[in-house]
C-alpha cells in the first residue's frame, strides 16, 4: 500500500490527527536529527532538539504549507530552535524531563566512540562556520550540509530564492578567505580509540 | 567514513542510537495528547488546597477564559492543555503558553545595562508607538524589534540581549501594550510576537481589564510593593516600575536563606500584592541569594496571558507558585 505523502499527513495533522503527525516524525526524524547535530556538534543535544522541533511543529499546526514543503518547514523550525537553544529547552523543559532514559545497549561502545569522533570533527567545522554571519551559517548548513535546494532553503528561512543564492555565495567566499585550504577535501579525523592508545 | 559537502568534511548521516527513535516517537505521542487528568503534582503545602482549587478552577476557567481568552502560542488553541499557575492561596492563573519551569535556565539574570532598542520596518506610526512603549518599559533588554506588516496582521520580531525570563517578560509587555494601545487608537491589528521560540498571535477583541496607567498609579504601585515587602520582612534589592500601557512592576529580593523566604515570607508578600496580579500589565518577581544568583523567579503578563515560574531545583518544593500541568514532583522543601 502506498504511504500517504507529506501533504496528506500534514493536512491530517492540522486536523488534530496525532498518528499522522507521528508518521511525519518517523519519516523525517533522521534528517532533522542530523541537521540539529550539524548545527550543534552534540548528538545528545540534537536528540532533544529533534523532540523540540516536532513539539513546536505540532504547536504551530495551524500553518498552511505548500505541497512538498513540510520538510523544508521543519528545517526552518529546527534552525530557530537551535539558534535559540536555551529558550527552546526552557520552554519545553517539562516535556524533556519526561523523555525516557536511554537503555543500555549491548555492543554500543564502538558506536559511542564513533559518535565522540563525530562531535570533535563537527566542533572543528562549526568553529570555522561560526565565524560567518549567522544568516550565512543558516544558508550554508541547509544548502551545503543538508543539501536542500535553493527553493527549499528559501522556504525554510522565509526569504526569497535570490537571497539564498547570494548568501550562499558570500558564505563560500568568506570561508575561502577564512581558511585558504577551503574547497579541498579535509577528511582528517581524530579517532578517539587510536588517540587514547599509548 | 566522512561526508564531504562543499569541500568541507563533516560526519556522515547517522540514525538515532538503537531504540531511541522509538522512544522519542512514543514520547512525542504522549506529549501531544491533552492530559486533563494528569495535571496536579504540587508541592505538599499546596495539595490540601488543591481539591477545592481544582473544583473552583473548573468554574473559574470558563470565566477567566471569557475575559482573558487570548493566547500567545500559535492560535491553534483548542486541544492545547491549559496550564495553570497555582498559588499557595488557591488563586490561579490560566493560560495556554506558560513556560513550565522546574529548573532555572542557565542564563537567568538579564543584562544589567539598559539597552537602546532599534526598531525597524512597519509604518512611522507603528515605530513611534513602539518607541514610546519601549522607552516606558524598564528595564529593557530588547535590542531589536522588526515590524512586519501584512494587511492587518502585524508581527513583532524581537531580539534581545539575553535569554532571561525577565527579558521574555519585557517582550510580552511590549507586544501586549502595542496591541492594546493600537486597538485603543482604532487600529484593529492582529498582533503576533515572534521572539525566536515563541511565535503566536495575541487574538484581537479580547482586551483585558487593564486600564492605561493614570497619574499617580506608578507611585501607588511602588508604595504597595514596598509596603508588601516590609510586611513580609523581605529585603528589596531592586524595584523597577514602568508604564508600557498600564503599570508593570519588576521586583528583586535578596536573601541569605532562600528556602525559608520562599516557604514563608514570599507567600506573605505575594498575598499582600494580590496573587492574581490583576490590575497590572505584568509583574516580575525574583529572589537572589547573597552571591547574586537567582534562586526563584516568576513572571506574568496579563495582556498576553503569559506567565512562568522557575526555581532552583532543590527549592522547587518551597515555591509559593507552582505550575500545574506537566510538573513533575519537586523535591520536598528543606525547611518547614
Amino acid at each position: 500500500m502506498m504511504e500517504p505523502d507529506d501533504s496528506v499527513l500534514w493536512a491530517r495533522s492540522r486536523a488534530g490527527d496525532s498518528d499522522a503527525f507521528g508518521l511525519l516524525f518517523e519519516r523525517h526524524a533522521t534528517a532533522i536529527y542530523n541537521y540539529c547535530f550539524r548545527r550543534l556538534g552534540d548528538w545528545a543535544a540534537a536528540e532533544d532538539m529533534l523532540s523540540i522541533v516536532f513539539l513546536e511543529a505540532w504547536r504551530r499546526r495551524d500553518k498552511e504549507l505548500p505541497p512538498d514543503k513540510v520538510l523544508p518547514w521543519l528545517y526552518g523550525i529546527a534552525t530557530n530552535v537551535v539558534r535559540n537553544r536555551r529558550r527552546s529547552e526552557r520552554r519545553h523543559a517539562a516535556a524533556l524531563r519526561r523523555v525516557p532514559e536511554p537503555r543500555p545497549v549491548p555492543g554500543f561502545a564502538d558506536a559511542a566512540i564513533e559518535r565522540v569522533d563525530d562531535e570533535r570533527q563537527m566542533q572543528r567545522a562549526l568553529a570555522l562556520i561560526g565565524r560567518l554571519p549567522r544568516h550565512e551559517q543558516d544558508v550554508f548548513a541547509l544548502c551545503a550540509w543538508s543539501e536542500l535546494s535553493y527553493e527549499d532553503a528559501a522556504t525554510s528561512l522565509g526569504v526569497p530564492v535570490g537571497t539564498i543564492r547570494s548568501r550562499l555565495s558570500r558564505a563560500r567566499r568568506h570561508l575561502r578567505e577564512l581558511e585558504p585550504a577551503f574547497g579541498h577535501e579535509q577528511g582528517t579525523r581524530v579517532n578517539v580509540q587510536e588517540a587514547l592508545e599509548p | 567514513m566522512t561526508a564531504a559537502t562543499d569541500g568541507h568534511a563533516i560526519p556522515p548521516i547517522r540514525d538515532l542510537p538503537a531504540g531511541r527513535l522509538a522512544d522519542r516517537a512514543r514520547h512525542l505521542q504522549a506529549e501531544l495528547r491533552p492530559r486533563p487528568g494528569n495535571r496536579l503534582v504540587l508541592p505538599a503545602l499546596l495539595r490540601p488546597r488543591l481539591r477545592t482549587a481544582a473544583l473552583a478552577m473548573a468554574g473559574v476557567c470558563a470565566a477567566v477564559a471569557a475575559t482573558l481568552a487570548f493566547t500567545l502560542g500559535g492560535g491553534s488553541g483548542g486541544s492545547h492543555p491549559a496550564y495553570v499557575l497555582e498559588t499557595a492561596h488557591g488563586d490561579g492563573w490560566v493560560g495556554v503558553a506558560f513556560t513550565a519551569l522546574t529548573r532555572l535556565p542557565a542564563q537567568h539574570t538579564p543584562a544589567s545595562s539598559p539597552t537602546t532598542t532599534v526598531i525597524r520596518g512597519g509604518t512611522d506610526g507603528q515605530r513611534q508607538l513602539l518607541h514610546s512603549i519601549v522607552r516606558a518599559t524598564r528595564p529593557n533588554t530588547i535590542t531589536t524589534i522588526a515590524v512586519i506588516s501584512a494587511g492587518t496582521r502585524v508581527t513583532l520580531r524581537m531580539k534581545a540581549a539575553d535569554n532571561s525570563l525577565q527579558t521574555q517578560w519585557q517582550e510580552w509587555l511590549v507586544a501586549g501594550a502595542f496591541r492594546d494601545r493600537a486597538t485603543a487608537a482604532g487600529k484593529h491589528w492582529t498582533v503576533a510576537l515572534d521572539n525566536g521560540d515563541q511565535l503566536g498571535t495575541i487574538a484581537r477583541g479580547t482586551t483585558p481589564a487593564v486600564p492605561p496607567a493614570r497619574p499617580g498609579d506608578v507611585r501607588a504601585a511602588r508604595q504597595r510593593f514596598e509596603r508588601a515587602a516590609a510586611k513580609a520582612g523581605l529585603r528589596l534589592h531592586r524595584l523597577d516600575l514602568s508604564r508600557p500601557d498600564g503599570v508593570a512592576v519588576a521586583a528583586t529580593f535578596e536573601t541569605s536563606h532562600p528556602a525559608l523566604v520562599l516557604r514563608h515570607q514570599m507567600r506573605t508578600f505575594l498575598a499582600a500584592i494580590g496573587y492574581g496580579w490583576h490590575g497590572y500589565d505584568g509583574v516580575y518577581v525574583d529572589l537572589i541569594d547573597r552571591s547574586g544568583a537567582t534562586v526563584w523567579q516568576t513572571a506574568t503578563a496579563l495582556r498576553t496571558t503569559t506567565g512562568s515560574v522557575g526555581s532552583r531545583e532543590d527549592l522547587a518544593g518551597c515555591s509559593p507558585v507552582a505550575s500545574v500541568g506537566g510538573y513533575p514532583g519537586p523535591p520536598p522543601c528543606p525547611v518547614n
